[in-house]
Order: C-alpha cells, then structure tokens, then sequence
C-alpha cells in the first residue's frame, strides 16, 4: 500500500502574467502515482487539470510564467531538466493520450511511420523493418486486424475510435512507467469511450505503467481509476480511494459536484452548483469554493488538509 | 408541388414523419444518414433522439427544422405536409438551439441585436416594444436584462446558451428542436440549463426533439427515446421501457457503455461483453442489419434483409432478430 511513489508533483505553483493581472493558476498542488497505479484527477473545465498535466511533462512554459515546486520521477527532478533532458524522459518513461486522436496525430504522415518514429526513438537500435514489425505487431495485439493498412493509411482516413487505439499503442510502446491520459474518450461516441478505456487498462496493467487520467467526468473516474484527486480552482480538494470518494464525498465540491450529475435512475434532475468559478486573477483567500459553500465559516479562511481516514485528504474544515 | 393534403391526424400528434429518407452521395457511393424514418412526436413531449455520430440524429432535427430537403419521404405538421420551403408561420413556430453556444451566437452583434432579429422578423412590434420584449426574454432564461447591450465574448459558455434558448423562445415557437443542448458545458452549468428547459417547457407548452448522447440526461428529462443507428431506427419506446428492457443488441450495448457515479445506477446497466466486441472496419452492406458488423450476438437471420421494426408492447418497439428481451436480466 505504501510503496514509494513513482511519480510525485509536489506543491506545485503556476502563476501566469496577464493583463489584467496575475493568475495564480495552480495554488499548490501535490500528487503522486504508484508503479501501475491507476489514478484520476477530476474537475471542471478551467481549474487547472490539463495544466498539471502539461507542467508534469514539461510541456507548458513560458516567459509570462513562473512555476514553483517539484516534479519527481523515481528521485530525479523533472522540473530542473534541459530539453534535451526532458527528450530522455517524454516518449520512453512518460508519455502522454491526448484528448482529440485527430488533432493528436500529425496529418502528414502515415500511422505506420509515426509508430516507427516512436519505436525508433525508444530503441533507437532498432532497424526500420524489425520497427515495421514491432508496429505491426502491435496492432494486432490492440485487436487491429488489418494492420498494414492502418500503418499505411494517413490518420484522416481511420475513425476517431481507431486513431486514440493508436494513440494508446503509440503511448505504451516504449514500455513507459507512467502515462498521462487527458480526457482520452471525451471526443468519441460512448461506447468507443469504454472500448478506449477496457484497452487502457488492458495495456498499462501489462506494461506495469501507472496512469494519471485526467477527465471532467465522474462516471470515468468511478470505472477506471483506483484512486481518486478532486480539483477545484487551481487547488486539490480532495483524496481518496474511488469507492470512498464516491461512498462519502468529504469537500462539499465534490458533494455538490455528484449531486450535479445526471443519474441512470432517473430519480429527477441533478442539482446545479449556484455561483460561478472564481476569477483566477483574484482569488478568494483560503478556501477558494467558500463564496459557493453552503457550509461557509471563518475558518475557511485558512482550512486545514485534514485526513479524516489514512488515505482519504480533505482541504476543508468540516474534513476531521 | 400540389397544395399540401390536409391529412387527419390524431389530435395529439404535431409532427409525423413518414418513410423520411436522406442519400447524401459521397464520391461513387450512396451514404443513407437516414434510411426510412418513421415516427409521431406528441405535442408537450420530449422526444430524444440518442445514436453516435454518424447515426442521422442532426439530419433528423435540420429535416424538422426545414433546413434540409428529404431525398423522399415527408413530415406532416399538424397534418399538413410541410417541405423545406415552408411559409414564414411554420419557421415561426419551429425553432432550434444547438450545440455550441460559441459558434452559434453572432459575435459582432449585441445580445439585443441577436434576439431582435427573431422578434422582428415574425411581428410587428415597434422598436421599443422590440426592445421590452427583449429584456423580458433574457430575464425568462435568466440572464440580468442590463446585459442586453453586452456581446456573446463578454458571456460565459452557461450564459450563452441561455441566449440562445432566449432567440428560440423570441418567436414563440410550439417546437423547439435541441441538438445537443448541454454537451459543451459543464455538469454543475448543465444541471442549471436543464432544470431552465423543463420550465419552459411546462411554462410555455413546448414540445422538444431532444438530441443528445448522453443517456443519463436523456433518462431524467425524456418521454420518449428514439434509438437511431446509421440511419435507421433501431429502438423506440417510453423512456422507462427503453431503458428497463432494452431490445436492439446496440440499445444494450449503449446502455452497458454509460459511465455511473453509484452502485445503485451500475445495477441498472444491461451486461455487455466488451472483449467479443468486433472492432474497425464497417462496410456498409445494404441488405442486412446496420449493425451486423458488430455484433457479438449476430445469427443467421441477420444478414437476410433490414430487420423491420416490431412492436413489443404498443409503446415499445425494436428492429433486432435476436433481441436482448426475453433472455436478459430485467432491470426494473
């Protein structure tokens, strides 16, 4: 239960200079992954999932920006590497799913060389025709049939549910110990999102990598991940094992958030959260949900990351 | 074309569609995005339309909404047959709001401007009256009428689509036909959005073609359900009885495939085995079942023609020769 993390983001700060001020985009987030740990960080759009996700890979920067805190991979310090660096890392031993497989996949190239590439690149002793055949083989192990012509064929001439196949394929090829997922069957039909996740779990359970799987929704989080992050305006409100999570939600945005959801029972209409995000430029002090909670006091001025049971954190004062 | 037939029509029935069908040509082939569509949308319901992409359901709502020619079939509307050219009263009374509220509200133009239009165009109401009307219909959906003079950037993705159910709402439509009202926002913005439909509803005696993909909205806010799959109905029935005792093998595996948030919700979800799933490729094969090619439970009889629809009981009917019903666990 309590083996080191493979990857820990620790109290990470974003802030990002705008003209209409500075926005403090990620206040202090800290998460960790497992070896082969299935993990989700949920929210709404615009509190700072895919920011995480993109600093974590060290793919966001800028010279409007200052990040503070630690990325950590097995020990080392992602945060200090060069480029060249990150070249070692991104691809071999993270790598990430995106959202859209169209956009995802560069529209130039066949599928067949963008899957060489990878494998080259991963192994990069490898000759183009053994590379030819590991991709071959790949597919076929995704249950792509016809594989040499899906290799030769350019990503605008294969369905939205075949390219993310690919995009997984291509993700787990090189064996990475962590894979970043962002809201990897968001753009696809509902039952291509379940195939997009069976296949997931299937291939990163074989390859050992951990997965942090970034998604809005709720029912996701609930079939695919072990344990759970709740994100709320640039902050991580809450921790937990999922079926905690979804037993006995402990924030009251998590709470709110569960009751927002449209259920299969058909038990009525979900309740909406009243009041809007906040402006990141000028943030609540303290607890940034407290202008939306129904259980708003003056400590929330400062609420404590409390942990009512080992392994489920919540940064609220009604948390212990 | 001949002076549209007056047909008699049950009162209750608004629209009936009869045997519409759309061909769109596609380099030498022949793609049906709806292939003989039949179904009667009962004034003050909410009809859903669920499928995936592909499957027909935005061809059905612009064919509604007169925006598209049917390659044969018709639409009757209070029993007159109503065509693409339709008079200026039946625009009126139809109206739409679709998915994105980003790219469907005009962003040069002022929140007054883009809900005068509609007003203008289907009264005679004088400027200032124009104006009042405007500032009643944003505070009906809930938007403060000092925003009349904002324009959509200043709005946010929520507000927005307020406004574009405000321009439906402008003309006083009877029919308003939703694609996909709710899928670009967020579930805490969508709960607000769905809530605001169904007063209306109840406020203004709407009737809504509902198209959607997601069941779980679909279950909380529909009549009835319309399961379309490349172009064809596959199952239609009662909200409740299309999903307690789904039929067609796709209703099924749609239903399997929802994400839940509780225990309670899984128990309702059909079984599915999503190993024997066949995948990839899906030649379209004209004379058999739509959905053969991936089947798990496909038999013999399946590639033996359009499988047609059977009633089950009279408000349930589905297009499966191997349906889930008698042999699968009953979920109510």
């Amino acid at each position: 239960m309590n083996s080191d993390p493979i990857l820990s983001v620790e109290d990470l700060h974003v802030r990002i200079r705008q003209f209409e001020g500075e926005a403090h985009i990620l206040n202090g987030v800290s998460l960790h992954l497992r070896a082969g740990e299935r993990v989700a960080l949920v929210g709404e759009s615009g509190c700072g999932k895919t920011s995480t996700a993109l600093v974590a890979m060290g793919l966001m920067n800028g010279a409007n920006m200052t990040v503070d805190g630690r990325v950590m991979l097995e020990g080392n310090d992602l945060l200090a590497l060069d480029e060249r660096g990150w070249q070692n890392i991104r691809g071999r031993q993270m790598s990430m799913v995106f959202q859209d497989p169209g956009a995802a996949l560069n529209p130039v190239f066949t599928v067949g060389d963008q899957l060489v590439t990878a494998i080259r690149r991963g192994d990069p002793g490898t000759s183009q025709a053994e590379a030819h055949k590991r991709a071959a083989e790949a597919l076929r192990h995704v249950h792509i049939v016809d594989s040499e012509r899906v290799l030769a064929s350019y990503p605008f001439q294969l369905s939205g549910g075949l390219n993310q196949r690919i995009l997984i394929t291509m993700a787990l090829v090189n064996r990475p110990r962590v894979v970043v997922a962002d809201e990897p069957g968001s753009a696809l039909d509902v039952t291509v999102q379940e195939q997009t996740l069976h296949l997931m779990e299937a291939l990163t359970d074989e390859v050992g990598a951990a997965v942090l799987l970034i998604t809005h929704n709720l029912g996701v989080v609930r079939r695919f991940a072990q344990r759970v992050y709740v994100m709320y305006s640039g902050t991580i409100v809450e921790e937990a094992e999922t079926a905690k999570l979804f037993e006995a939600p402990r924030h009251p945005y998590t709470a709110a958030l569960l009751a927002a959801v449209p259920r299969l029972t058909g038990a009525g209409l979900p309740q909406p959260i009243p009041g809007h995000v906040p402006d990141y430029t000028n943030p609540p002090v303290g607890c940034r949900f407290r202008p939306r909670c129904p259980h708003a006091r003056d400590a929330c001025s400062d609420p404590p990351f409390a942990e009512p049971m080992p392994g489920h954190r919540v940064r609220c004062v009604l948390g212990s | 074309m001949a002076e549209p037939a007056v047909q008699p029509v049950e009162d209750t029935v608004l629209i009936r569609i009869e045997d519409l069908r759309r061909d769109f040509t596609v380099g030498r082939s022949t793609v049906s995005a709806l292939a003989g569509v039949s179904l009667d949308i009962r004034r003050g319901q909410t009809v859903a339309v669920v499928g995936e992409s592909g499957s027909g359901k935005t061809t059905l709502g612009n064919q509604i909404l007169g925006i598209d020619q049917p390659t044969s079939g018709r639409i009757l509307f209070e029993g007159r047959e109503v065509t693409a050219s339709r008079d200026t009263e039946t625009r009126r009374r139809i109206q739409v709001v679709q998915q994105s509220p980003y790219t469907t509200l005009n962003p040069k133009r002022s929140l007054r401007q883009i809900l005068e239009l509609p007003i203008a165009i289907h009264s005679d109401r004088s400027r200032r009256q124009r104006r009042e009307r405007v500032a009643e219909l944003l505070e009906t959906v809930g938007v403060p009428a000092d925003f009349m003079e904002r324009h959509p950037y200043a709005l946010s993705g929520g507000q927005r689509q307020r406004v574009a159910l405000a321009r439906a709402l402008a003309s006083e439509p009877d029919v308003i036909v939703l694609d996909e009202p709710t899928s670009s926002l967020d579930v805490s913005v969508q709960a607000r959005i769905l809530q605001l439909l169904v007063e209306l509803q109840s406020q203004y005696q709407l009737t809504y073609l509902f198209i959607t993909h997601d069941l779980s909205v679909v279950r909380n806010i529909a009549d009835e359900v319309v399961v379309l799959y490349r172009g064809y109905v596959v199952e239609h029935g009662t909200t409740a009885e299309l999903f307690a005792r789904p039929q067609h093998r796709y209703n099924t595996m749609l239903l399997s495939s929802i994400p839940v948030v509780s225990e309670s919700e899984e128990a309702l979800k059909p079984p599915w085995d999503w190993d024997s799933n066949v995948l990839g490729a899906e030649p379209s094969l004209g004379s058999a079942c739509p959905f053969l090619p991936r089947c798990p439970h496909a038999v013999a009889l399946c590639e033996q023609g359009i499988p047609p629809l059977v009633a089950t009981t009279p408000t349930h009917r589905h297009a499966c020769r191997n349906p889930s019903g008698s042999g699968a666990v009953r979920h109510d």
